[in-house]
């Protein structure tokens, strides 16, 4: 090895501190015992784990190596337990052996990947911007980013949350919280433009208003663990936690608890009003879709949810309502999952399911056209914009080099903000513009190597 | 938030047999389809524990899973039955990649006594839906079936239980130094069952080699 | 007793943090550790447990340094494994990619580890994290590295079917398996579902022309492997994203910036200004157009269009937000907007991995002697 090779290596072997966060939550025990998810660990548990950790590749060469608690306690194992007291018995005839079929299964899915539809307008395929955004934490059930009425971009990076106003390009600093608090782990903005919500690792939500630069109030007690996704709808701010509560909370009243959903059995990723504001639609790392109903809360229905969706095989953080279609809501599932499914959230009926190869973070309608935007993460980081209803790819593009966790949309629609774990924050002209497509595409200024278009 | 007070119901040994063996039934279907053992196309949906779980539609692999699952009650019913393993091996050497181990520990008193015992069907059925979202879940560590695979079953009973004609002793397929997790459990009082997967220890290059 | 009962007599439990957070963990085809899965997923939010994973990177780092016995790789494979589990989203702080780089630089030249398919799995696995993998796969063929394994061959094919290079794919098939590469049976499978893939395509293709929708001539459009079940298959076939420097080859390269009517006033060409905290430093490296450098905060405006109230999303009437006490005696008192940024610049060591890392994403093979390079 050359010495050139060292000099690289001594960045990492000098490197005392995390490259992420040095301002990350002590765990609390406490709290974490009181989701029934989070077993209590043994202490054995954790020096096992630490000992896997140092150790654990020498397992294999040096069987016999044990700490002497562990040697004494196999010995005594050994000795209660009779093994002759077993007898180990199978079928005589065994299961079939599977027949190998070649991939025939595969053109049952709705994706055809060479067919494309012709546009009327031009998608740029690489962002129109992209901005440094240090300390996003890159975390799949998170939701840091959000684009307010009054066109004021919200990005939590760490502990602290920005501002980004997009008609001056001013940025400013909202709040920056302990490191105990912190990180942040939500922010949505308020329909009017004005008040801001942050979510808290620490359970807690603040509010702020963005004009004064003043916090107004903090909601506690409602969640046990972080609060990880919300939704406004006018006055009332829901919040969704870890806990799998889903809280519905009118921030005018001193005492903001109104309701408290319970469905999810794990955390709850995503959260979303309906335009009308009169459903609540909900996903979450238990794989499943609630559908809430502000109706229900007078009927006798055994549970509180309308719809319980439950199709999905992975967590589903993704969820957006179709703009030009009432009731009509798409959801994207976890890495495992990996598609696309419309819901009718009237009858709860799943009307078409798409596979897209990644695992689905965000999705966002166009509000022009009638196209639905999909940002991914495992395995290729890519944003797919996709023809609704032939759910056919229009463009595929690429930049991050990260999951790409968090999309929002400007209040025209036409800008579309993603960032991702590579700590960028990038902006494309996906959504176009409402009048061009009334018009034909010829641009004013031809774009270089035009002529290229032809060559093909 | 007031407390619901949760309604019991009553657990026979005949009834907790039943609920272990169709929940046994179920979670090998499950493995068979999450990893890859029968193809996709071969498995259809249907609701249970409050899930929508996959079933086979091959009458072979049924006809195993049922014979099994009446053997594995009459066990659990005589208190004989120690734990079922679902094994997958590779087609091509009969290696054993992953062992998915339910262990049952059983109410001794009850087997002897014929008493009954109470707790809510609805928390049992919570019990073992929280198992079988783990099983589906746990692509996230296990290595890539690659390769085609066969199954098997292992009954581990009580010494003294009389070998059924359609069984046969087997050895008990274990895993070198295999890798170990455990999942959720669950209990209706008379048998509590523990899920542990095992799975071989992959080895950097061993996906390409033979 | 074997391993699996004196589990289950101890009582013994495993964490459950693999499944809170399994969203975060990318797929791994050989499988992780769950014990150290959980304590690395734990490491994200507790200070504590990072610094113990950063400690014990660091010195499996060392001991690459400090072995002695006859297999010099194998240090390199057990911290390459370890940095993988240890970091399970991956990302451009663990590492990995330049951990890659040094191990495969440090071997190339090799006769020992010529033909070690461990070997050659670092460099598929290197591959996979670039943009740019035709670029390894030519300099394997120019060195003669890894050819007698099936997997080369595979990988690299592989490749060539998600750049819609077919011919190309076939013949790396042909060439795999008139070589003898081994195991061959493996080569052989894989070529035969390429082929039923590539008949797929073909019919679906000629379905098309005859419904007449003309191929969208921009956006290129990938090959799709097959629809599996196991998140973690999806990762094997190799597929690419498309990066920058890929979309530069498509026959309709929309350079950044170009000009647009929605963007008046707005300028084509990033800015270099170097001084702010934002640039990183890293234009003179790049040299393809397409790559999209961060650029300040402050030179990016977005003015909003006048749309119809139907489609916009307008403010809606101020919320009378219920003041907590403690917030009313206390107002915050906030520095004005001001123009430049307060974010704390990160610790440099983070920087620079995540900055070599983007490095060598883009050219994977820029720290080799240029004679080694395939011409």
């Amino acid at each position: 090895m050359d010495a050139g090779s060292l000099n690289s290596f001594s960045n990492l072997k000098g490197q005392s501190r995390c490259p992420l966060q040095e301002q990350l939550l002590q765990r609390r025990n406490s709290k974490e015992n009181l989701d029934r998810f989070i077993p209590n660990r043994s202490a054995m548990d954790f020096d096992y784990a630490h000992y896997m950790l140092t150790e654990g590749r020498k397992i294999k060469e040096n069987p016999t190596v044990c700490s002497p608690a562990r040697e004494a306690y196999r010995k005594q194992l050994a000795e209660t337990l009779n093994m002759n007291r077993t007898r180990i018995l199978a079928f005589k005839n065994k299961p079939p052996t599977p027949v190998e079929l070649f991939p025939s299964d595969h053109s049952t899915s709705s994706v055809h990947p060479t067919k494309s539809a012709k546009s009327r307008r031009h998608i740029p395929q690489s962002s129109e911007r992209t901005l440094d955004a240090p300390d996003l934490v890159d975390d799949f059930y998170l939701n840091l980013l959000d684009w307010g009425s009054s066109n004021v971009l919200a990005i939590a990076l760490g502990n602290t949350v920005y501002l980004w106003d997009a008609s001056d390009s001013s940025t400013s600093e909202l709040v920056t919280v302990d490191d105990e608090n912190g990180p942040v782990t939500s922010v949505n903005w308020a329909p009017d433009g004005r008040h801001i919500a942050i979510g808290l690792n620490n359970s807690e939500v603040q509010l702020w208003d963005s004009g004064s630069n003043r916090q107004l109030r903090t909601l506690r007690d409602c969640h046990r663990s972080r609060v990880g996704s919300m939704a406004w709808n006018n006055h009332i701010l829901t919040t969704g936690g870890m806990d799998g509560l889903i809280v519905i909370n009118d921030v005018r009243i001193r005492s903001h608890v109104v309701e408290t959903y319970r469905g999810h059995q794990q955390e709850v990723c995503g959260l979303k009003w309906s335009a009308s504001g009169q459903q609540l639609a909900s996903g979450g790392n238990d794989n499943l879709v609630h559908i809430w109903d502000r109706s229900m809360a007078s009927s006798n229905s055994p549970t509180q949810w309308l719809h319980r969706l439950e199709d999905h095989t992975s967590a589903v953080k993704a969820l957006a309502w179709c703009p030009f279609q009432s009731n009509l809501l798409a959801s994207g599932g976890g890495g495992g999952d990996r598609t696309i499914k419309f819901w009718n959230t009237h009858t709860g009926a799943c009307l078409n399911s798409v596979d897209t190869g990644s695992q689905v973070c965000a999705l966002l309608w166009n509000k022009n056209e009638r196209e639905l935007l999909s940002s991914h993460g495992f395995t290729q980081n890519q944003l797919i914009l996709w023809k609704y209803p032939s759910m056919v790819k229009m463009a595929e593009l690429t930049g991050h080099t990260s999951r790409v966790l968090y999309m929002a949309q400007s209040p025209d629609g036409c800008t579309v903000a993603s960032a991702a774990g590579d700590e960028t924050l990038r902006f494309w002209n996906v959504f176009g513009v409402p009048e061009v497509a009334a018009k034909p595409s010829p641009k004013v200024n031809p774009e270089p190597f035009s002529h290229l278009n032809r060559i093909r | 938030m007031a407390l619901r007070t949760v309604a019991k119901d009553i657990i026979t040994l005949r009834g907790s047999a039943a609920i272990v063996s169709e929940f046994f039934g179920y979670a090998a279907n499950s493995i068979l389809y999450n990893r890859g053992v029968y193809p996709e196309e071969s498995f259809a949906k249907v609701k249970k524990y409050g899930l929508p779980l996959l079933l086979t539609q091959d009458e072979s692999v049924k006809s195993f899973i049922t014979s099994l699952t009446a053997q594995l009650s009459e066990w659990l019913e005589a208190g004989k039955l120690q734990r079922v393993v679902l094994v997958i091996m590779s087609k091509a050497t009969n290696e054993v990649l992953e062992r998915w181990n339910f262990s049952i520990e059983t109410d001794s008193e009850v087997v002897e006594k014929g008493v009954s015992r109470e707790k809510s069907d609805k928390e049992i059925m919570r019990e073992i839906q929280a198992i079988m979202r783990q099983i589906a879940s746990s692509i996230t560590y296990l290595p890539c079936l690659d390769e085609p695979c066969v199954f098997d079953v292992l009954a581990y009973t009580d010494k003294d239980v009389t070998v059924p004609f359609t069984w046969i002793e087997s050895d008990p397929k274990l895993i070198a130094n295999p890798q170990m997790v455990k999942l959720h459990s669950f209990d209706t009082k008379i048998h509590k069952v523990d899920t542990l997967v095992s799975y071989k220890n992959d080895e950097w290059e061993e996906q390409w080699s033979n | 007793m074997d391993p699996e009962t004196e589990f289950l007599t101890s009582k013994r439990q495993t964490g459950n943090e693999w499944e809170l957070f399994k969203e975060n963990v990318r797929p791994l085809k050989r499988g992780r550790n769950v014990d150290l899965l959980n304590h690395a997923l734990k490491a994200h939010t507790n200070d504590q447990l990072k610094k113990s994973l950063l400690e014990n990177r660091r010195r499996l780092i060392e001991a690459i340094d400090e072995y002695t016995g006859d297999d010099p790789l194998q240090p390199w494979l057990d911290c390459i494994k370890w940095v993988q589990e240890a970091f399970p989203p991956g990302g451009d702080f663990s590492g990995l990619v330049l951990i890659y780089e040094q191990c495969v630089r440090a071997f190339w030249h090799s006769d020992r580890y010529k033909d070690d398919l461990r070997y050659l799995k670092v460099w598929l696995e290197y591959a996979e994290h670039c943009s740019d993998a035709e670029v390894i796969y030519s300099f394997l063929d120019a060195n003669d590295i890894g050819k007698t394994h099936s997997a080369y061959y595979l990988a690299y094919a592989l490749h060539m079917e998600s750049q819609s290079k077919m011919k190309a794919a076939n013949d790396l098939f042909n060439l795999g398996l008139s070589s003898n590469a081994q195991p061959i049976e493996k080569l052989r499978d894989a070529y035969k579902k390429f082929l039923a893939r590539s008949m797929r395509t073909k019919a679906s293709e000629e379905d098309l022309k005859e419904d007449d929708l003309p191929v969208r001539s921009f956006g290129t459009v990938l090959a799709r492997g097959e629809n599996q079940r196991q998140a973690s298959k999806a990762f094997d076939l190799g597929r690419n994203k498309l990066k920058p420097d890929q979309v530069h080859r498509t026959p309709f390269s929309i350079f950044n910036d170009t000009s647009m009517d929605v963007m008046r006033g707005h300028h084509s060409k990033p800015k270099t200004d170097l001084n702010s905290w934002h640039a990183l430093g890293r234009k003179a490296e790049r040299n393809k157009e397409n790559t999209a450098v961060p650029a300040k905060w402050t030179s990016y405006k977005i003015p909003q269009r006048p749309v119809p109230r139907t489609i916009g999303a307008v403010a809606s009437a101020h919320i009378e937000v219920y003041v907590d006490e403690e917030c009313a005696e206390q107002p915050k008192v906030h520095d004005e907007k001001d123009r430049t940024s307060s974010v704390q610049l990160r610790e440099l060591d983070g920087r620079n991995i995540k900055r070599e890392t983007e490095l060598l994403r883009e050219n994977p093979l820029r720290n080799f002697p240029s004679n080694s390079l395939p011409r």
